[in-house]
């Protein structure tokens, strides 16, 4: 049985979010807690009220919803902020891929349908990656590069003990081999170590700020 | 000017050789005699060369140095002509031949100062002096005169080059200011394109949000209806709403795209192609339209077709043939249906401003009348008319009147063009 979860709706039209609760509500267990347009005064309520699942819009209130689960990060940190769903009106790689590299769990558009809505929220929690090492290895490569070079998780890689670093390596090395069959079969499960041990909040966010900080192309 | 000059092919050095052997060759003829003005002649008649068979410039230039030295003349006025030769080179003539003739011409300056420094008739007297001259005073004449026939020779050269690159690249400033005036134009063109571009793209904001609430209530009312019709109801009201307000601002967005043209309200008919032609004669093309035949009743959207064949028929004609083409519009009301026809004259005007050898309009033979019945005229303009008119089940074609320019005719059966066959009147 799946297990009970707190939401809390942001989104800045009211009639959306009248919609996604009435798909919400079809679900027993989950509940939603906080239903919001996302102003930056609802951050303080998203922090207070011990919401498991955080579902927002990227078009809030008070700006994008990638800003505001970056200020939510900064204000809980980044391991105790809520697991976040982002909803979009349509699938942009662009916008999944920024979603994913400041720990946003999921990106789920309207044409993806509820479904896709209920089960990103489900699946929130779970352990399992939401995206494949082959989905963000092609999600970066057709997006233009854009370096962003991080001392500090540069400082903290460099750092690591033997057995993350070996991790490190084997990712590096099926990542600049771009093979899809090794890229695939690649687990992202293969990083949980080295994502509780360094600041991020799933392996999908590591990757990219990895391959940002040029820590995947070294040879 | 520069485009008065580049449109015609010899009346522009017609003109100048003309007035040079007019005013330098009556001057010779007073002064020195007929022979004399030979060499004004040739130096006048090397400018009839100058952009085309090049050659001849530089043969007559030396032949009219060969006249002055041959006949022992004094110094001809035609000389003063070589500087002009030089310019006008410069500007008009193409490579080679333009660097050529500028050779030839110092070499005419030369001879010119040759012929005025060492000719042993000299006699000063002619033009009321009477100077003797010494041997080392003529050398002196002569370097002074090369240096200065040179120079002049090469001053005309390079300033005929200065003043076509200006006239052709850099334009007059009356061309600056017809430049400048449609750059600003199309500056504030551009402004409200990118205004209106910025409203476009708040307005699909808007109608994305609201088409994302529709699909949410929608999508959230098949969750609930079955468990709870009155929150099914519920959510047909929001997507209602939604609905409506995401037709309104596309509405306005259409509103705002269409802005500044006739397209959504007033499509022209046949009876606007009085203002058309009044509109094509003002900017250079003379339209006639007639009408024969009782008229009737047209269907909206085929009446708007045969305007616009109309239309771009008088374009064509506007845009392939040159001002004083004539177009006429005939509409042929007829009891089967309505013919269309639209004639040019253009070959004619054409065929008028070139003359033959004999002072007359060129002639057109059986050959060009044969190909003008076997010739099938085509063109994306004409394919995009005929398959207007075949949407109405109607046919175009164009012939080619030899002689005289084309004819467009268009036919359309009654059934397929009118929503009342009866005679209006």
């Amino acid at each position: 049985m799946n297990q009970s979860l707190r939401l809390a709706l942001l989104d800045s039209d009211s009639d959306v979010r009248l919609g996604r609760r009435m798909v919400i509500s079809s679900r027993p267990n989950l509940e939603i807690v906080l239903d919001a347009k996302g102003e930056a005064s609802d951050l303080s309520a998203v922090a207070d009220g011990l919401v498991d699942v955080l579902v927002l819009d990227q078009s809030l209130a008070s700006g994008p919803g990638i800003a505001f689960y970056s200020l939510l990060r900064d204000k809980l940190g980044i391991k105790q902020a809520p697991d976040c769903v982002m909803t979009t009106a349509f699938d942009q790689p662009a916008l999944l891929l920024a979603g994913l590299e400041v720990g946003i769990g999921q990106v789920v558009s309207i044409e993806q349908g509820p479904e896709a809505l209920l089960e990103a929220i489900q699946s929130a929690k779970a352990a399992e990656p939401a995206y494949s090492l082959y989905q963000l290895h092609s999600l970066i490569s057709s997006e233009a590069s854009s370096r962003k070079l991080d001392l500090d998780l540069m400082k903290l890689v460099s750092e690591l003990p033997e057995k993350l670093a070996s991790n490190l390596r084997r990712l590096r090395s099926v990542w600049l081999k771009a093979n899809p069959r090794q890229l695939g079969e690649f687990s992202l499960s293969n990083l949980d170590g080295l994502v509780a041990r360094l600041p991020v909040r799933s392996a999908a966010e590591l990757v990219i700020r990895l391959e940002r900080s040029e820590l995947l192309d070294e040879r | 000017m520069i485009r008065w000059i580049q449109q015609r092919k010899w009346l522009p050095e017609f003109l100048l050789a003309a007035t040079v052997f007019l005013v330098l060759g009556g001057l010779d003829l007073l002064s020195q005699g007929t022979i004399a003005m030979l060499g004004s002649l040739a130096i006048a008649a090397s400018l009839l060369f100058v952009r085309r068979f090049s050659y001849l410039t530089s043969a007559l230039v030396l032949t009219a140095s060969a006249i002055q030295v041959s006949f022992s003349l004094l110094p001809i006025f035609g000389s003063f002509g070589i500087p002009l030769v030089a310019f006008v080179v410069g500007a008009f003539s193409a490579k080679p031949w333009r660097e050529i003739n500028y050779v030839v011409a110092v070499l005419g300056g030369l001879g010119f100062a040759a012929n005025l420094s060492f000719n042993p008739t000299l006699d000063l007297a002619v033009y009321g002096g009477s100077i003797e001259l010494q041997s080392s005073g003529r050398v002196v004449i002569f370097l002074t005169l090369v240096t200065l026939s040179v120079s002049l020779v090469t001053l005309m050269w390079i300033l005929g080059q200065l003043l076509i690159t200006r006239l052709i690249h850099v334009g007059t400033e009356f061309d600056r200011l017809v430049f400048e005036e449609r750059q600003l134009a199309l500056s504030i063109e551009l402004a409200e394109q990118s205004k209106r571009f910025e409203i476009a793209r708040d307005i699909n904001e808007n109608v994305v949000q609201k088409l994302s609430s529709v699909i949410t209530n929608a999508e959230g009312g098949l969750y609930v209806a079955k468990s709870n019709p009155e929150a099914g109801v519920r959510a047909l009201d929001k997507i209602l709403v939604s609905a409506k307000s995401a037709h309104s601002e596309l509405r306005r967005l259409f509103d705002m795209i269409n802005r500044g043209t006739a397209a959504s309200s007033t499509l022209p008919t046949l009876e606007d192609l009085e203002s058309l032609a009044t509109t094509m004669r003002e900017t250079g093309l003379d339209v006639a339209v007639s009408n024969f035949g009782s008229r009737f009743s047209l269907d909206e959207s085929a009446e708007l077709a045969i305007y616009r064949i109309i239309y771009e028929a008088l374009q064509n004609v506007k845009q392939h043939n040159p001002l004083g083409t004539k177009a006429t519009v005939e509409i042929l009301w007829l009891e089967s249906g309505l013919q269309v026809m639209i004639k040019d004259n253009g070959v004619e005007v054409v065929r008028r401003a070139t003359l033959g050898s004999n002072g007359l309009p060129l002639p057109y033979d059986a050959d060009q009348d044969l190909d003008s019945l076997l010739e099938k005229v085509s063109g994306p303009g004409l394919t995009a008319m005929r398959e207007r008119a075949e949407s109405f089940g109607g046919s175009l074609e164009v012939q080619r009147v030899v002689g005289i320019g084309f004819t467009v005719s268009a036919m359309f059966p009654m059934a397929s063009i009118t929503k009342d066959p009866e005679p209006l009147f």
